[in-house]
């Protein structure tokens, strides 16, 4: 269409109201000038207006064809769709409340969870052309002994980590790579800026990172080559977040000073906001990187002079490699040459070695970075997303329920207006735009309650959750996606009504159809519907139950100390370049300046913290009777008043104490589970172990009730307690703190901060936070499926309701006069009742059918979610079952009593 | 007599010829059709409404307000140089089929 067309169409539309006034006026015109022809044939005037009109045919249609010829009509209808639809709506603002509510609940859920699996999961790294980063692995059959499956961080043979010279190979000579990229991540730094000390993730990288990333820096310069010598200017790039929360977005930070364990850097770039580095946020279990350091820096920081590491020596394998390959390079040559790098530059020893096997190299994409946030979020993110998914279907398929039986009482109008010559395309369309309209209000408000709904996951995901989430908030992608699941939606619940409704058989519709049986034919649709969302709810019901029961289970689990009033901390003087001496001087000291804060009862010190995730473990040499028995041993070094600090009863014998940490005499206090195994029924006070046959006898002094070790499991844990100088392998590097108070905890974590200033100001306070806290984060994947199936549930439940309850409803005022005639002939109310209530147990039943196999497939998917319950558990079936049925027939019990109380009189005498 | 409904397409160049002898309504217009062909034509009026606007979009006719025979206001549809044009091409294409047709009707 042209621009002069298009000119024309716009000022017609301008003109729309003058032209729909001479169409009219030309209409009637023609009508009138037809009327007095007649007249003048001698027809009177009524008769001939009446033929004048039937040899016109549909005025309404004519006049509809005249607008599509002016090629405005689609506009202008829609238009008048638009302010059609919003009167409709209008005149029941409750449904139109309740179906906007319902799916604002739904789509904004789905655009939350949407929001997480995006960034976790869907979305590249921000840097030029991800896709032609790749991921460098390699792997050496064949068998267990395979030099491989040495460094593989998990238990399969594939590893990530390469020598320094086999990168500088791979970097030197790569002819298929655009660029070969390394780096190396250093999870706990003590990083000292602006005079404020904190502990956050680093990563030492090749010179070339930031260049062959292509990422660009918000403030300063990447680092370079030039940075990666042991000479240079030691350089370190900060991060977006430690640019604001360390320095308060200063730009003058660039040139400042920044102490990494104690060795000083100068600050010479700030990454750009959102860039977390390759990893998407941090390694496992580490904080994010907030500093970027070139890879030669490992050399300047403090390392353990008793076990000093050669980072750079050919047998040495710790860095990571990605590569930029050339556009449109396949990864067929690139593995060929990197494989080739790998196989020349192995360690001496392995390339001597037969069972080492042959090295190969593996090439992943490294689009999306690396994989350990999305394996760790993984299965809870589809999970959560196949909950809102059912929740929002649920949503559709009450609407749907709600919209036909709307359209079905408005089928006379409807009948009427395909009579009177209007397209049923068009009335699809009006019906539809219904939909379109709540949809549209739905979509608002669920963005509204996305962003507040990303708040509460993440806050129910607690600590887990990371870095790279913290600035999550709805972008043009997920508005993208929001839109595109409301179209959807508005498909699924309003074209399937909107066509039934207009498949009218003119001439019965037309009848008054009240004496018109309640066959179940008319109202299958609504019924199947009912059905399916029965069915729906009996999932979630189940899941709900399975999730809080599962939660319910690890919750019931004696902890054996008391977790309230628990301030803990942690204190790494190892990265800080502390020896032994000192290093156990300052725990002492720190441990003794606790007991001095105002309203702390007890202080202790461990190398483990209960359920904080981490354990120690090997084995014990036990003499049992002159012979030696090994066993297997949990550990725990732990400072003097640890257990009484926790509230972990000694019922038998004394706990560690003062007098063990200087002392040379070896003591250890066991649980009781770990006495039985390891001394049977035998009292195990004055009995001896050692770790090995060289180390000294250690002998215990004590035994302690049971109490929960690395995470809360059902089964105790065989923990032996040991003086923390008391290792058989040199010092703890770095210790938790564990602080009870009278008063409150947070005065007393400040208080705590400022004590462990006096000592050391460029210390910092690792994962400060209460043992409740840390309770919470062991559980809170659990707390937030059991929190989110439950909500979705019964949401899902009240919805299922609230369609029975209308359905019955509607159906019970069409069948009045059947009711009626019933009754006056003689049908008792309970037997009405049956009537209608056996209606209902059809569709309910019907549901259950489909709901039951389909909760035993899908609760299969979430077994690895829960514990102590099984997810074909028939108990939580059967009692979701019975509450769903239950709720369903109360439902449906209000207007089946309406039915009941039908006076045959009236109702027969009504019309 | 035996009415014929007009063939698909023919409506517009008896409308396009109609109003070659002057401007008319679109009642007068279906009137004279009908009169000329000696009442066996019939115009479906349904029809013709939709025709009058669609010739107007395609500027082969323009269409005024002006006062009828009887002092009532009504739109007067005349024919434009590009419509006349175009009756002289399709008069042109329905003389060859309708003699190309009875040709075949009397050979074949």
């Amino acid at each position: 269409m042209g621009m002069n067309d298009l000119l024309l169409r716009i000022r017609a539309l301008r003109s729309r109201q003058r032209a729909e006034r001479d169409l009219d006026d030309e209409l009637s015109f023609h009508l009138e000038m037809e009327a007095r022809k007649k007249r003048l044939e001698g027809v009177p005037d009524d008769q001939a207006r009446r033929s004048a009109r039937a040899a016109f045919g549909g005025v309404e249609q004519v006049r509809e064809q005249c607008r599509d010829v002016r090629g405005l009509g689609w506009l202008e209808d829609l238009g008048r769709d638009l302010r059609y639809g919003v009167r409709v709506l209008r005149q029941s603002p409750a449904f139109a409340l309740i179906a906007m509510l319902s799916l604002a609940i739904g789509i904004g859920a789905n655009t939350a969870v949407f929001s997480l699996v995006d960034r976790v999961l869907l979305r590249n790294l921000p840097v030029r052309n991800p896709e032609e980063l790749v991921v460098l692995k390699w792997s050496a059959d064949p068998g267990s002994d395979s030099i491989s499956r040495s460094y593989a961080y998990n238990d399969g043979p594939t590893t990530n980590v390469f020598s320094w010279r086999i990168f500088s190979e791979m970097r030197r000579s790569s002819q298929a790579a655009a660029a070969v990229f390394g780096f190396s991540p250093a999870d706990r730094l003590n990083v000292t800026a602006n005079n404020e000390a904190r502990v956050t993730g680093g990563l030492l990288v090749s010179g070339n990172y930031f260049s062959a990333l292509g990422v660009g820096m918000a403030l300063g310069r990447p680092l370079v080559d030039d940075d990666d010598t042991v000479d240079g200017v030691p350089a370190a790039v900060i991060s977006y977040r430690l640019w604001e929360r360390a320095f308060g977005m200063d730009p003058s930070v660039i040139g400042k000073p920044l102490y990494i364990n104690r060795a000083p850097f100068a600050i010479v770039g700030v990454a750009p906001r959102g860039f977390y580095g390759v990893s998407m946020g941090g390694f496992f279990r580490s904080p994010e990187i907030d500093v970027t350091l070139p890879v030669r820096v490992r050399e300047r920081l403090p390392q353990d002079p008793k076990h000093p590491i050669d980072w750079f020596a050919p047998n040495f394998f710790s860095f990571q490699v990605m590569a930029r390959l050339k556009p449109g390079a396949g990864t067929g040559a690139a593995k060929a040459e990197f494989g080739a790098i790998l196989v020349a530059n192995m360690p001496e020893e392995a390339r001597k070695d037969p069972k080492a096997g042959v090295p190969r190299i593996e090439i992943e994409s490294g689009a999306k970075g690396l994989a350990f946030l999305r394996q760790d979020y993984r299965d809870p993110l589809l999970i959560l997303t196949a909950v809102v998914g059912l929740a929002l279907l649920m949503t559709c398929a009450n609407l749907a329920g709600l919209l036909l039986a709307r359209a079905t009482a408005r089928k006379k109008e409807i009948a009427l207006r395909l009579a009177m010559g209007a397209g049923r395309f068009r009335l699809v369309r009006q019906l539809l735009m219904e939909g379109i309209l709540l949809s549209a209000g739905g979509a608002l408000a669920g963005l509204l309650l996305a962003a507040w709904g990303i708040h509460a996951l993440l806050s129910l995901l607690g600590p887990v959750s990371n870095g790279v989430l913290s600035d999550l908030t709805p972008d043009m992608r997920v508005l993208a996606f929001t839109a595109a699941i409301s179209l959807l939606t508005t498909l699924l619940f309003g074209l399937a009504p909107a066509m039934r409704a207009t498949r009218v058989d003119l001439s019965s519709a037309m009848k008054d159809d009240r004496l018109a049986a309640g066959g179940s034919r008319r109202t299958g649709p609504v019924r199947i519907l009912l059905a399916v969302q029965i069915a729906v709810a009996l999932v979630l019901v189940v899941s709900a139950t399975l999730f809080t029961r599962s939660l319910a289970n690890l919750r019931a689990i004696p902890l054996g100390f008391n977790p309230q009033k628990l301030v803990l901390f942690g204190l790494s003087p190892g990265s800080n370049g502390y020896d032994e001496a000192r290093g156990y001087q300052l725990y002492a000291n720190v441990l003794e300046r606790l007991k001095r804060i105002p309203g702390v009862t007890h202080a202790g010190v461990s190398a483990l913290t209960p359920v904080g995730g981490f354990s120690s473990n090997g084995s014990i040499l036990v003499e049992n009777g002159g012979r030696s028995q090994r066993r297997r041993m949990n550990y725990n070094y732990v400072g003097p008043g640890f257990l009484e600090t926790l509230q972990v009863p000694i019922v038998l014998g004394r706990g560690i104490e003062q007098r063990d940490m200087s002392s040379g005499v070896r003591v250890a206090v066991m649980n009781e589970t770990a006495a039985r195994r390891a001394f049977g029924s035998a009292s195990p006070l004055g009995g001896r172990f050692r770790y090995s046959d060289k180390d000294p006898f250690v002998e215990v002094v004590g035994v302690a009730r049971d109490s929960q070790y690395d995470r809360i499991r059902n089964e105790p844990m065989a923990v032996t307690f040991i003086p923390y100088t008391q290792t058989e392998f040199g010092w703890l590097q770095s210790m938790n703190f564990e602080v009870r108070t009278a008063s409150d905890t947070a005065f007393t974590t400040a208080a705590i901060r400022a004590a462990v200033h006096e000592f050391d100001r460029m210390l910092p306070l690792l994962d400060v936070k209460t043992m409740e806290t840390q309770l919470d984060e062991a559980l809170a994947q659990q707390r937030l499926f059991a929190a989110l199936v439950s909500l979705f549930g019964s949401i899902t439940l009240a919805l299922a309701c609230v369609g029975l309850y209308g359905a019955v409803s509607y159906s019970v005022a069409r069948r009045t006069r059947e009711i009626g005639v019933r009754i006056a002939m003689g049908a008792s109310r309970m037997a009405v009742l049956r009537l209608i209530l056996a209606q209902v147990a059809v569709t309910t039943a019907a549901g259950l059918l489909i709901g039951i196999p389909a909760t035993r497939a899908l609760t299969r998917l979430v077994a690895s979610q829960l514990y102590g319950i099984q997810p074909q558990d028939p108990l939580s079936l059967a009692g979701a079952a019975v509450a769903v049925v239950a709720i369903a027939m109360v439902a449906a019990l209000v207007p089946a009593r309406r039915a009941m109380r039908v006076d045959p009189v009236r109702a027969l005498r009504c019309e | 007599m035996s009415r014929i409904d007009l063939l698909q397409g023919t409506l517009d160049l008896l409308i396009l010829r109609t109003l070659q002898a002057g401007p008319q309504h679109g009642w007068a217009i279906s009137e004279r059709i009908q009169q000329i062909s000696q009442d066996v034509l019939q115009v479906n009026q349904g029809s013709l409404y939709p025709a009058l606007h669609r010739l107007e979009h395609q500027d082969w006719i323009k269409a005024e307000w002006g006062v009828s025979e009887l002092g009532r206001r009504a739109r007067f549809y005349s024919l434009t140089a590009a419509g006349r044009t175009q009756l002289e091409a399709e008069r042109d294409s329905w003389a060859r089929m309708t003699a190309a047709i009875g040709r075949v009707l009397e050979m074949a």
